[in-house]
């Protein structure tokens, strides 16, 4: 851990200093500048039908371009919010509570009437295990390092056993996406994996086949469902406020009905950066465990 | 003894036609020798190109022991390697220790791979 923890240090420190010197300017305090936002893995990012359709409604909500940027891990989406070279992305709440001095929230999904998911444990079907434990010494599938269920909701179980990946699993490794994990354990690259609950029921629903191969050995309690984010220098300017309403009000426009249709998603909510709190105790709770 | 009392229009007639299945043998032999290499020929460029293609598509993932992206590229090579069909596709680090295999369940990560062969496929 302390490899991730100088990191996002690094990272904070970077955008500090090139706000300081003034060097990066948000391109989208100018009223018909595109709004670049970032998506990472926390969502199905393979459709592209749907990411089009997420950039044509917000464009037409908001009354400029957008412009999507996508990266492979949610550490390259990060230091691009936070050093503001994208306006706003859809990141996971673990980096959110990590550079919480940094950054500020747009809004966060309403899944199944609630803005909040699940991360669950997920074995090959075949693999008997009951709980965490039975998966000692086997290899693991971790989605991403900086992805709360894809990562620290197993960590931070496997610390309050007193363990961490390193000592508890065999080996462990990460696919940069919750398809991936799924993927990996399904054809028995990995004996379990953690995955996006979320993630885990769509794809149950769009490609069972894959799914059939698999099965959950435990879910998570509800935490904060991966929230659209801003840099906090940015967070009342004309374009966030802009972004803000164009999601919210995206259960009233039948192209926004569309794409919440599509992503599974009931709407986007305002909420309080305090609904991240669990995800933060989850990150104290790992970092006082050795690796 | 048949073979003496049998008339001579038979004998040479049986002559002939054993004559005629031992060359029409040979020569089936020649010609699908010929075939057989004339095949492999084709096919072993075709076969080089696929293994060259999969190795540099998997240097990345050997230098970084990825073992996702390894597994992720073999697999996905052998949905869409067309006319080449690998039976076995192995990726092992410089330590001869598998980094990924086209079947896990046989042949897991970090298992020693003892053929010694880097990137094979079968």
């Amino acid at each position: 851990m302390r490899k991730v923890i100088s990191r996002r240090r690094l990272l904070g420190a970077a955008g500090s200093l090139a706000a300081s010197f003034g060097v990066l300017r948000t391109r989208a305090q100018s009223a018909d500048a595109p709004l670049r936002f970032a998506l990472t893995p926390v969502l199905l990012t393979s459709d592209l039908v749907m990411l089009e359709e997420l950039k044509a409604y917000l464009a037409h909500a908001m009354g400029r371009p957008v412009h999507l940027v996508s990266r492979r891990t949610y550490q390259e989406i990060t230091a691009l919010l936070v050093t503001r070279q994208v306006d706003a992305a859809w990141i996971c709440g673990y980096p959110f509570v990590a550079y919480r001095e940094e950054l500020a929230l747009v809004a966060v999904p309403v899944w199944r009437g609630q803005p909040l998911y699940q991360s669950y444990l997920v074995a090959r079907a075949s693999q008997k295990a009951e709980s965490l434990s039975d998966l000692a010494g086997t290899v693991h599938a971790f989605s991403d390092p900086d992805s709360n269920s894809g990562y620290l909701v197993t960590c931070a179980a496997l610390a309050e056993m007193g363990q961490s990946p390193a000592r508890f699993f065999r080996h462990f490794f990460y696919t940069y996406g919750h398809r991936n994990v799924v993927r990996a354990v399904a054809t028995g690259l990995a004996a379990g994996g953690s995955v996006d609950g979320y993630v885990y029921d769509v794809l149950r629903e769009a490609e069972p086949a894959l799914c059939a191969e698999t099965r959950i050995v435990r879910k998570s309690e509800l935490l904060a469902f991966p929230p659209i984010a801003c840099p906090a220098a940015d967070a009342q300017s004309p374009a966030i406020v802009q972004l803000r309403q164009a999601l919210i009000n995206m259960p009233h426009d039948p192209r926004g009905r569309a794409v919440l249709a599509m992503l599974r998603l009931d709407g986007f909510r305002d909420e309080r950066p305090e609904l991240f709190d669990g995800i933060a105790n989850k990150m104290q709770l790992v970092r006082g465990v050795a690796p | 003894m048949t073979w003496h009392r049998s008339p001579l229009t038979a004998r040479v007639s049986l002559i002939v036609t054993l004559f005629m299945v031992t060359v029409s043998a040979f020569a089936s032999e020649r010609v699908l020798s010929r075939l057989a290499d004339t095949q492999e020929r084709h096919v072993q460029p075709l076969a080089d190109a696929y293994v060259d293609g999969l190795v540099l598509a998997l240097v990345d993932s050997i230098i970084r022991e990825d073992i996702w992206q390894a597994f992720d590229v073999i697999d996905r090579s052998r949905e869409k390697s067309g006319e080449i069909r690998p039976t076995e596709t192995i990726v092992a680090g410089p330590d001869d220790f598998v980094i990924a295999s086209s079947h896990p369940l046989e042949i897991p990560s970090h298992v020693l791979h003892n053929s010694g062969n880097r990137c094979r496929s079968g």
